[in-house]
């Protein structure tokens, strides 16, 4: 089976299976969702001058809110497991919307194992009795591949729409 | 408002700081004082309006040109390198009719216009171009009418701060003796330290001195708040555990600032887990052997620069399956209106250090000291429900009063060290709020200090 077996259909279960584990709290069936070698992250937006280069950006490679791979994500998890990490205990409470999917040109170009995919997200998240959500907005850009014939995120890059995090604690993943 | 009220609100804020006078000596501390708009008022001009606040890394300045928008209290300054080299902080309005100057949050630029009326400013501040001069403004005094800088500012070891009183004191006395503990951290080696990319900014329901007093020493809470960690193995118990006279060194009433070091026993070598071929640029850095010996066998030091400009030099464990990298994080606590603070976080590394290093330096402070922060997530959970409980009427009808009692005469078992090589008073055990009591001491100093101008000593007394 190869990348050309999985149609639109196959692509939006993968993230609405990925959101459904993420909204349940699920985070170990979210880590066996990826590749042993996934990279993953969540640059820093700093608002910058435009229109001196095409190619200006709000953001570097230097600053990261997440900059993870398979390793610090299962410690990060780990430590989310114990009834000590207060930021989740109790646990934010997420409505992750995932829209606007886009397949692209997997960066490897191997079309036969891998595809591009670009993601818009809107993630509510409820903390305490605050009636009001804080939400955050972005568009993620993916890797996916085929390990096994199933779908595995290899690499993310989520570009934030905030510059200023409105959530006390990122303790949630995107 | 009317005249009436606006009096009321007045001595509200006096009667409070009467009270705590009084407190202060038994180691008490008003809730209110972390959540109530007349506090919040006075802090802003008393506080901020006077004290020397840090700006930024002359690191982050690397071109002419250079600039990033900073904070002063919760006005916004750019923090500037001029086509001279000379870095400025100048107000972000135009002298002109008050519109922001300068839009985004950093860039590079020779000159800043206006969008309003097109005043243009050079990148030192000083006004070159108005609209129509020689029709509306033939008589206008270009010198007068610069943008306004901080009335100082200073650097020590390439950390830039600023005041907007022109009457302070130097950055020298200012920072005063504490100089010698932030040597430990910004002047390891030759180069000194770099920041690695753009800061964290976040937003906290929580009052700005929560963040400002927990880092001049608030060893016990480590380990509850962050228990989650020492579980995982993300740090260890030096780092994060219990506290006492085995790894814990609390210094305070240190000219207003204070200091927290957890340090291995005498002889024993951490050196902040740094690698080999840094620790011996550090012994041929500026430290001497006293200074020298706190960063052998440090574990940890943490502290705070009145009013809120903390750090923490510190490793940890972004993968426990890995060793333990070393980082260095300096952030400011920035109010953001009663019961609300916006963090600014910048990770740090010494300049000589190779490019993978100090990735590895981001990673491990990311992954600690940042918004997902191990560390820091859990900081914010708690110190919500401090400003909550400031800025609740139960604070207010019965007289809710904080703790910082641990450890002072009668309550604890350390007495301070009298042969201490550095400045400041001196405790072999972190089993108190000694730190925490200097911070508080030194805030209702400076809230109640006579107008400026005014020759006003400030002692820093416990």
């Amino acid at each position: 089976m190869d990348m050309s077996a999985i149609d639109d259909s196959a692509l939006a279960d993968f993230y609405h299976r990925e959101a459904e584990y993420l909204d349940d709290n699920e985070l170990h069936n979210w880590l066996a969702l990826l590749a042993p070698d996934v990279q993953y992250r969540v640059p820093v937006r700093a608002v910058r001058e435009r229109g001196v280069t095409a190619t200006d950006s709000d953001f570097t490679d230097r600053a990261n809110f997440l900059w993870e791979n398979i390793g610090t994500l299962r410690t990060r998890i780990r430590r989310l497991d114990s009834e000590f990490a207060w930021a989740e205990r109790p646990p934010t409470r997420t409505r992750r919307l995932v829209t606007n999917i886009r397949r692209r040109e997997p960066a490897s170009g191997e079309t036969g194992s891998e595809t591009g995919a670009l993601t818009n997200i809107a993630v509510y998240c409820y903390r305490g009795s605050s009636p009001t959500p804080v939400v955050l907005t972005g568009q993620r850009t993916d890797t996916l591949r085929l390990v096994d014939g199933e779908l595995r995120l290899a690499n993310r890059l989520v570009h934030l729409d905030s510059t200023v995090l409105g959530l006390h604690a990122l303790s949630i993943f995107l | 408002m009317s005249a009436d009220a606006g009096t009321a609100e007045r001595s509200r804020v006096d009667v409070l700081l009467e009270q705590m006078g009084a407190d202060l000596d038994r180691g008490l501390v008003p809730a209110e004082v972390f959540n109530d708009p007349s506090v919040y008022e006075r802090e802003l001009r008393q506080v901020f309006g006077r004290c020397w606040v840090y700006i930024g890394h002359e690191s982050e300045l690397p071109d002419p040109g250079d600039y990033h928008v900073r904070m002063i209290g919760e006005d916004p300054f750019v923090f500037v390198r001029d086509e001279a080299g000379v870095i400025r902080v100048l107000l972000n309005s135009c002298r002109h009719r008050g519109s922001v100057i300068c839009r985004v949050d950093s860039g590079n630029t020779s000159h800043f216009r206006c969008p309003y009326h097109a005043w243009t400013y050079k990148n030192d501040g000083s006004l070159i171009g108005v609209p129509a001069r020689q029709n509306g403004y033939r008589a206008l005094d270009m010198e007068e009418w610069g943008l306004i800088p901080a009335a100082q500012v200073d650097s020590f070891h390439g950390l830039v701060f600023a005041t907007l009183d022109p009457h302070a004191p130097s950055l020298h006395d200012y920072l005063g003796k504490f100089r010698w503990y932030l040597e430990m951290q910004v002047a390891l080696t030759k180069g000194g330290m770099e920041v690695l990319g753009e800061p964290h900014r976040w937003l906290i329901d929580a009052d700005w001195k929560s963040g400002a007093e927990n880092f001049t020493g608030d060893s016990s809470h480590t380990q509850m708040t962050h228990r989650s960690l020492l579980e995982v193995g993300i740090a260890d118990q030096a780092g994060a555990g219990k506290t006492g006279k085995a790894h814990g060194l609390h210094v305070n009433e240190c000219d207003g600032h204070a200091i927290s070091m957890r340090v291995l026993a005498e002889g024993e070598e951490r050196w902040f887990d740094y690698p080999k071929e840094l620790r011996v640029q550090f012994e041929q850095g500026a430290l001497n052997e006293a200074q020298l010996d706190l960063v052998r066998r440090g574990v940890v030091h943490d502290g705070t620069v009145f009013p809120n400009m903390s750090f923490i030099h510190f490793s940890a464990r972004e993968d426990i399956e890995l060793p333990a990298r070393p980082f260095l994080s300096i952030r400011t606590w920035q109010p953001r209106g009663p019961g609300h603070m916006e963090v600014w976080s910048w990770v740090l590394a010494p300049r000589e250090a190779s490019p993978e290093f100090k990735e590895s330096v981001y990673r491990a402070a990311m992954a600690s000291f940042s918004p997902s922060g191990a560390f820091e997530q859990d900081d914010a959970i708690v110190w919500n429900g401090v400003a909550r409980t400031g800025g609740s009427l139960a604070a207010e009808l019965q007289g809710i009063r904080f703790n910082y009692q641990m450890g002072m005469p009668g309550m604890g078992d350390a007495e301070p060290l009298a042969d201490w090589p550095g400045p400041g008073t001196a405790w072999p055990s972190n089993s108190g709020e000694s730190g925490l009591r200097t911070f508080h001491r030194r805030w209702f100093e400076q809230m109640t200090a006579p107008a400026p101008g005014a020759a006003s000593p400030v002692e820093d007394k416990e």
